[in-house]
C-alpha cells in the first residue's frame, strides 16, 4: 500500500495553530482512508481556507513532494472562507456544505484550479465512520 | 466572587460549563478528558515563572462532571484511567487574560498562543461545544484577582491583537467585550 503524502507545517505565520488543526485533520483522513491518499498525492497547487470572523486563513499546499500547511492566506488560490465554527461543521460532516454554501455561511471565491478546492474540502471532510463514532 | 484558581472557581467554571450545556444545538456525546497546562512566563503572579499550573476535567455527554487542579508533580493518571483526550497547553498571562475577558480564547488557539493536541477530528465536530467551554472559562464566571488582575504592564501578543481588532472596529471576539 502506497502511504500517504507527508503533512507539513511551515512555522510562523498569524494562524499557526490553526495550520496545526488543519495538518492533524489532514494526517489523520489521509491515514485512514486510501481514496483520499491517492487523492492527495494527484493534487498539485494551493488552496486558502479562511475563517472570516477571525480573520484567520491558512495555505494549504499540494505537491509532489507532500501537503504544506502554513499559517497565513496566500493568494491567488481558490479560497474556502466562513466563520470558524461553519467551517469547522462543514469539515467535520456536521454540516452539509451545499446547505452551508446555500445560506452563505460559507463562500468560495472560485481560482484556479477550482477543482483543487473540491479535492481539498473532501481530504478535509471527516469521514462518516468517525463522525458517527463508530470509528 | 471566587479568586482565580481557588476551588470555588473550578466548582463555578464547572457549574457555568453545565449550564451553557443546555444552549448547544448538538451535545457531544461520549467521555473526555482534558487536561489544561497554565506555564509560568514570569509575568503572571499566579503562576510561578519556572513552574506551571495544570488541571483536569472529565466531560460525559457535554457535561463536566468534574474539574481539579494537580499538585505539583502529581501524576494527572491517578484521576484518569487511559489517555488525556485534548491537552491545551499556553503561558500563564495569556491564560489570565483568557478568563478576565481580555482576549478570545479560540483566537488564541488559531493563532497557536495556546497549543492544542489531540485528534482534530472530534475537536472539530464537537467546535461548538469547545467555544461554549471556553466561553465559560472566560465570560461567565465573576472572578476577583488577589493578586493584581490583568492586563498586566506588559501586554502579550495575543491581547495586542485584540486591542488592534477592537480598534478597526471588528464586533467579533473578546476585543469587542473587553
Amino acid at each position: 500500500m502506497i502511504p500517504p503524502p507527508d503533512v507539513t507545517v511551515e512555522t510562523g505565520g498569524a494562524a499557526s495553530g490553526m495550520a496545526m488543526m488543519v495538518a492533524e485533520l489532514l494526517r489523520a483522513n489521509l491515514a485512514d482512508s486510501r481514496f483520499r491518499a491517492r487523492l492527495a498525492r494527484r493534487a498539485r497547487g494551493s488552496v486558502v481556507l479562511m475563517a472570516s470572523d477571525r480573520g484567520l486563513g491558512v495555505t494549504v499546499g499540494f505537491a509532489e513532494t507532500g501537503i504544506t500547511v502554513v499559517g497565513e492566506p496566500t493568494s491567488p488560490a481558490p479560497t474556502l472562507a466562513g466563520g470558524w465554527l461553519e467551517m469547522a461543521a462543514v469539515c467535520s460532516g456536521s454540516r452539509s456544505p451545499l446547505r452551508a454554501l446555500a445560506r452563505r455561511e460559507l463562500r468560495v471565491t472560485v481560482g484556479r484550479p477550482v477543482r483543487l478546492l473540491a479535492s481539498a474540502g473532501y481530504m478535509l471532510k471527516v469521514p462518516r465512520s468517525v463522525a458517527s463514532g463508530d470509528h | 466572587m471566587p479568586d482565580i484558581y481557588s476551588t470555588e472557581w473550578y466548582d463555578a467554571v464547572r457549574e457555568a460549563i453545565n449550564a451553557g450545556v443546555g444552549q448547544l444545538r448538538s451535545v457531544p456525546e461520549g467521555r473526555f478528558i482534558v487536561a489544561v497546562e497554565v506555564a509560568g512566563d514570569g509575568t503572571s503572579p499566579y503562576v510561578d515563572e519556572d513552574g506551571e499550573r495544570r488541571f483536569l476535567m472529565e466531560i460525559d455527554d457535554g457535561i463536566c462532571l468534574w474539574y481539579r487542579e494537580l499538585d505539583a508533580g502529581e501524576d494527572e493518571h491517578g484521576h484518569v484511567e487511559g489517555r488525556i483526550d485534548y491537552r491545551f497547553r499556553g503561558p500563564a498571562t495569556v491564560f489570565d487574560e483568557i478568563a478576565a475577558g481580555l482576549v478570545d480564547p479560540v483566537d488564541v488557539a488559531l493563532r497557536g498562543t495556546i497549543s492544542v493536541r489531540g485528534d482534530m477530528r472530534l475537536l472539530l465536530r464537537n467546535a461548538e461545544h469547545v467555544a461554549s467551554l471556553l466561553e465559560a472559562y472566560t465570560n461567565a464566571v465573576s472572578t476577583t484577582w488577589p493578586l493584581g488582575r490583568p492586563p498586566y504592564a506588559e501586554p502579550t501578543e495575543s491581547r495586542q491583537m485584540a486591542e488592534g481588532r477592537q480598534t478597526a472596529g471588528e464586533p467579533e471576539g473578546a476585543a469587542a467585550r473587553a
